[in-house]
């Protein structure tokens, strides 16, 4: 049996929908206050109200990564005409380090899930170089596969996604 | 007195005037005339009349207008065919010729600024209509013929004017008119007051005619929307001659021509239709939210088995750790050293 049709991208549609098939070359951790995002985990709006902390491997200071987070469900994942909605996008980020030493080019915006449940997307795609990587105008219909083809950033070395829906109400 | 907007539109208005184009050209003088300007202004050129013109009673206004007009000499109205009053200026001048039009009673005795009430109340009521109206914002800046309309002054004479005649040029037209009911013929002053050259007057004149007159006529497909909140307003007015109830039924019906009458058959069929695209959806948010529970599954057996396969490796490294207690490779503790002891 093949890993790769285990793997949650694909079966969460990631691959697919917004991502081509990839190799995982880059270590990538993103951490939400210390709790690490599992691909395919449920987070609370509340839970990942401010950018996670992210650490990315490859074993040199000289490659710059980008880093991009989108929501492929926006507005509702039944009726998905913005996909993708672009929530955060770093680049320039040197190997090994983390997201704080790149440059935040779409600041961070809460995911704030209306209808549905939505995935929440990170992808993280080695640069050709430094300052080669522009953001784009708008956040929403944004197209991850075009963005990377545009800047010369290839497939992606790295991905974990998560779900989140509606912030439940307090009751009693 | 005699301001520019009004000396050049007159000028139009009455080089054109007199024989054949004489029915037309009486809303055309309009124009050129008080009515045309904005409240604010009629308030200046009646400059001396010693009263705000917002406390005035409606009688009180248009006795000043009038004096003011005749002062003005707007004389290039052929009044002769002022009777045709019911273009898109207002048929005020039809007052004209009959000075002894007394507004009802009712209608005389509120100030300004209690029609102005009425008015505005009226355009709440619409306010949900999307067209453009010519709606203005305050008292001030209405044009003293809009504010005749709205009040409905102007179709006080409406009733007179059974016999349109040939002022209104086109055949339907001349036919509708005399179809139309009393009631109906107010509707002319909903249209606004565009000033036009006069040989377009005419068409200008049938087109908004046409317009107006639909919902006298069952064929016709749509009322300009911006016919209703006059029409609104002016069923505020209690000596209104017409009957609100029945216009109003008709605009109702002709303001939904889009809407044929569905066929059972067509109902059915949508409700199928809809079945069925409801069915899709469930389907997608099902196979979605068993990928997501797959996924997530996957996802932790993974970090499971890569998990215990760390744990395994930590664990070997330590036993050897401990089997070899000094990590980098040392001299093997059991090697025998070469040293000089015994001389030889």
């Amino acid at each position: 049996m093949s890993r790769y049709s285990m793997d949650p991208l694909a079966v969460g549609r990631v691959i697919g929908e917004v991502l081509d098939p990839f190799i995982r070359t880059v270590a990538f951790r993103v951490r939400y206050n210390n709790r690490e995002v599992t691909s395919g985990c449920e987070l609370r709006p509340s839970q990942v109200a401010n950018s996670p902390r992210v650490d990315i491997g490859g074993d040199d200071l000289r490659n710059f990564y980008t880093l991009i987070m989108v929501d492929p469900d926006a507005p509702s994942p039944n009726d998905p005409s913005l996909r993708e909605y672009l929530h955060w996008m770093v680049t320039d980020i040197p190997g090994t380090t983390s997201t704080s030493f790149g440059q935040e080019v779409v600041k961070y915006e809460s995911p704030l899930p209306h209808l549905g449940i939505h995935r929440f997307v990170f992808v993280l795609f080695q640069q050709l170089g430094r300052q080669t990587v522009y953001p784009p105008s708008l956040r929403h219909n944004f197209c991850t596969r075009d963005f990377a083809m545009l800047y010369n950033l290839g497939l992606p070395v790295a991905a974990v996604y998560f779900n989140a829906q509606r912030e439940p109400s307090n009751r009693g | 007195m005699g301001t520019q907007t009004m000396g050049s539109q007159a000028g139009c208005g009455g080089g054109s005037s007199g024989g054949t184009e004489g029915q037309k050209s009486h809303a055309l003088a309009r124009e050129g005339s008080l009515y045309s300007l904005t409240l604010d202004e009629v308030q200046n050129q009646l400059g001396n009349l010693g009263k705000p013109l917002s406390s005035m009673n409606l009688d009180e206004l248009l006795k000043s207008v009038w004096t003011a007009e005749a002062n003005q000499g707007v004389g290039s109205v052929d009044y002769g065919a002022v009777q045709h009053g019911l273009q898109m200026a207002p048929s005020v001048p039809s007052l004209h010729r009959q000075p002894s039009v007394a507004l009802s009673g009712d209608l005389s005795k509120k100030t300004v600024d209690e029609v102005w009430q009425d008015i505005q109340q009226g355009q709440k009521k619409s306010s949900h209509d999307k067209k453009a109206q010519e709606r203005q914002p305050t008292l001030g800046e209405m044009t003293l013929e809009d504010f005749l309309v709205k009040a409905g002054v102007v179709a006080e004479s409406s009733p007179r004017k059974k016999n349109p005649g040939p002022v209104l040029g086109g055949d339907p037209i001349g036919l509708a008119q005399q179809n139309m009911p009393p009631q109906a013929q107010w509707m002319h002053y909903q249209l606004p007051s565009i000033p036009q050259p006069a040989q377009q007057q005419q068409h200008q004149h049938q087109q908004n005619m046409m317009a107006v007159y639909m919902p006298g006529h069952p064929v016709q497909q749509h009322l300009p929307i911006g016919a209703n909140p006059i029409m609104d307003v002016s069923y505020q007015e209690p000596q209104m001659t017409m009957s609100p109830s029945t216009l109003m039924g008709t605009l109702s019906d002709t303001q939904t021509p889009g809407r044929k009458r569905v066929a059972p058959g067509d109902v059915i069929e949508k409700t199928v239709e809809r079945r069925q695209k409801r069915m899709i959806k469930n389907r997608e948010s099902a196979a979605r939210s068993r990928a997501r529970k797959q996924a997530y599954t996957h996802e932790l057996e993974n970090k499971v088995s890569r998990l215990e396969e760390e744990n395994e490796k930590l664990k070997r490294q330590k036993a050897v750790e401990k089997a070899l207690p000094s990590v980098p490779p040392p001299e093997p503790k059991y090697q025998l050293r070469r040293t000089s002891s015994s001389p030889f």
